[in-house]
């Protein structure tokens, strides 16, 4: 069984406009030591996928409108989308057996703390440890994260740490209690790149000895290429194409995963050619009109595409995309669809 | 920079520039110490060129681009706005150092060079027409007012392709590449010569940044812009540049043209930022070269050359001696063992 298998999940934001649905509808599975990877422009709804499995959405005006998040937690399989949020269940998988790391270092820590409380408060809460044990514990973890003179620092206020310490702070936080899935949110965007190269290897190295799941969200294909097993593709609440990063980078069927890997000036590139971008901008998730939520940006749409919702649809055995208009066959790699679909 | 062609041939010319910004402390805001934002930097800009200053935050890029523009001033150095030439008509600042110009040149100046900034949520006032927005320039410069202007703003809200019938909308109305759009055709509608772009596409989603990057490249064409372009993304700078320089800690330590600077990096900075700047192929997966701690304070800069404690190939000589900025055929580097290291070029790169 996976650890983690997410049917069908759809959210919905009650908003004084009408409903927004982040989450509209999606699956996918994390298998024991894998890093997956949710890519998408802000606002495709890959944030609160992420919150919703550590049920950490604001309610009201978030719900969880349907479907199940199953979990094999310690204490055997949990359906995480019908605990109680703030329920023993769910306060006992939350940090402990899924564990979140989020894009800002600067606000996630608490200033008014030493990193050693922050460290030890997850220790002590979820381990049954002693605070002296859980202030060696946190020593420990600091030095595993790579922070020089550890039981120095260990004393420190966040502020006394830069921005990279303080991601690898939350790294230790994160990790202070061996979590089988550790859930990524940006953890690199607010970093210079080479502070993100650093945190990169870090969490690469982690997962390596920890055995842990990882599920890793960025805007960045640049990064997903470096470290993805299984990538989602997301549009507008909607998972349009998942596969393994071959899959992804060199056979993408949708549209929209071939218009972002098109979209980026791309360092390997060996002349400058014109980037192709996707006209118009990602339109806004409440009322959305029937169909696919690509289709007025797509150059292949048919009006088939503003009617009807395409499916998720098995390319190969790794590999799914929902789109309306892709060749029947793997036609080789990195060819576009035909532009003569049926209208 | 020493450069044999002609003068006219450049829009600008940096040399030795400096600012430190003072740190006060206690309550009679004595000057306690320096922050090195920039220090000491040389460079020249050819006519119709973009030039990238790339660098991670703190090494003083938007700095320098603050600087150019007029909205800092230097502490030392000098900046000259087209050098080879001396009397433009109707401007004094043509052949001029213009590091310390007075208020009415400064004016003058701003009508050649203009800004575009990074956050198009702030950078647009939320209560001003787009219409007012975009012609502001044309009306506070005496340029142009009532119908002449509108027509002007017309002209460039097309050009940059926003639609006419969004003049009178407020900047909410739009999004995030809209806006950068409104901010382009703002820097562009007094026919400025160079345009200082801080991190034009940094805050916009990657299917939008290529839109924008386009436009920019339209727009240089078809205005004959120069352009100072400051990013902290090795592939947007790669992708738009001429030539590149790369700043760490306030100076340059290295510029050469963007294929030179990617197949033959001299820097150790250079390497490791090339190394670990992530390429969306899944079987591009170098060898990065990941760099120990973080960037230092420009408070209190390493001595030497500033680089040696991150540096793997640093030497007795780098902690004492700061190396200069020097080479041959445009591609100077600032580095004591430029000449004896070989260092590992952006893989999967052929030219």
């Amino acid at each position: 069984m996976s650890l983690l298998d997410v049917n069908n999940l759809t959210v919905k934001f009650d908003t004084p406009e009408g409903i927004a649905c982040p989450v509209d509808n999606i699956s996918f599975t994390i298998e024991e030591n894998q890093v997956v990877c949710i890519v998408g422009e802000s606002g495709c709804g890959k944030s609160i996928t992420a919150r919703s499995l550590l049920r950490i959405v604001p309610t009201p005006p978030g719900r969880i409108a349907r479907g199940e998040i199953k979990f094999s937690s310690q204490h055997g399989p949990v359906d995480i989308a019908q605990l109680d949020s703030n329920g023993e269940t769910m306060r006992s998988i939350r940090g402990n057996e899924i564990a979140m790391i989020f894009q800002e270092p600067m606000t996630s820590l608490n200033p008014a703390y030493t990193i050693g409380n922050q460290i030890s408060e997850s220790i002590i809460l979820h381990q049954k440890a002693s605070r002296r044990e859980a202030w060696k514990k946190s020593i420990e973890m600091l030095e595993l994260v790579g922070i020089p003179s550890p039981a120095q620092r260990v004393h420190e206020y966040p502020h006394q740490f830069s921005g990279g310490m303080r991601q690898r702070v939350m790294i230790a936080i994160a990790l202070s209690c061996r979590p089988a899935l550790l859930i990524a949110d940006e953890p690199t965007t607010a970093l210079d790149v080479t502070v993100q190269a650093q945190v990169l290897d870090l969490l690469s190295k982690l997962r390596q000895e920890n055995r842990m799941s990882v599920l890793f969200i960025t805007h960045d294909l640049g990064v997903v290429a470096q470290i993805a097993d299984v990538i989602l593709v997301m549009y507008l609440g909607k998972i349009v194409e998942k596969g393994t990063s071959e899959d992804i980078f060199f056979k993408a069927r949708h549209p929209y995963t071939r218009g972002l890997l098109d979209a980026i000036p791309s360092l390997s590139a060996t002349q400058r050619k014109r980037l192709v971008p996707i006209e118009g901008s990602v339109p806004s998730s409440i009322d959305l009109p029937p169909g696919c939520g690509f289709a007025s940006r797509c150059h292949l749409a048919t009006s088939r595409c503003f009617e009807e919702t395409p499916e998720m649809t098995s390319v190969s055995f790794t590999h799914e995309a929902s789109c309306w208009n892709m060749p029947a066959r793997e036609s080789g790699d990195s060819v576009r669809p035909e532009r003569n679909a049926d209208s | 920079m020493e450069n044999s062609s002609n003068t006219d041939d450049f829009i600008l010319r940096v040399n030795n520039l400096k600012k430190y910004f003072p740190v006060r402390r206690g309550i009679l805001q004595r000057v306690i110490n320096h922050v090195r934002a920039v220090d000491g930097v040389s460079f020249d800009i050819k006519r119709r060129e973009t030039l990238s200053l790339v660098g991670e935050s703190g090494s003083g890029k938007s700095t320098v681009g603050r600087l150019l523009a007029r909205l800092d001033d230097s502490t030392e150095g000098s900046i000259v706005f087209n050098p080879g030439v001396n009397d433009v008509p109707g401007y004094s600042v043509g052949g001029s150092d213009i590091t310390h110009s007075d208020p009415s040149t400064t004016k003058a100046l701003r009508r050649k060079i203009q800004l575009i900034f990074q956050d198009p949520y702030s950078s647009l006032n939320p209560r001003m027409k787009t219409a007012e927005i975009i012609g502001e320039p044309l009306f506070v410069n005496g340029i142009a007012r009532g119908r002449v202007l509108y027509d002007k703003v017309r002209e460039y809200m097309s050009s940059v392709g926003l639609r006419e019938d969004q003049m009178f909308n407020y900047p909410h109305e739009f999004s995030g590449g809209q806006r950068q759009r409104i901010g382009i055709a703002r820097a562009l509608i007094i026919e400025p010569e160079l345009i200082v772009a801080d991190e034009p596409v940094s805050a916009l989603d990657s299917s939008v940044q290529a839109q924008v990057l386009n436009l920019l490249q339209d727009l240089q064409k078809q205005y004959g812009l120069s352009f100072l372009f400051i990013s902290h993304d090795l592939s947007v700078v790669k992708h738009i540049s001429d030539r590149i320089a790369v700043m760490y800690l306030g100076r340059i330590v290295e510029i050469a043209e963007t294929d030179e600077l990617f197949t033959n990096p001299k820097h150790p900075y250079t390497e490791a930022l090339i190394s670990v700047a992530p390429v969306p192929n899944p079987n591009i997966r170098g060898k990065p070269v990941i760099l120990q701690g973080d960037v230092p304070s420009p408070i209190d800069p390493p001595g030497g050359c500033a680089f040696h404690p991150r540096c793997r190939y640093a030497a007795e000589k780098c902690k004492t001696e700061t190396p200069e900025l020097q080479g041959e055929n445009g591609h100077q580097v600032a580095c004591h063992f430029s000449e004896e290291l070989h260092l590992q070029a952006l893989e999967g790169f052929h030219t």
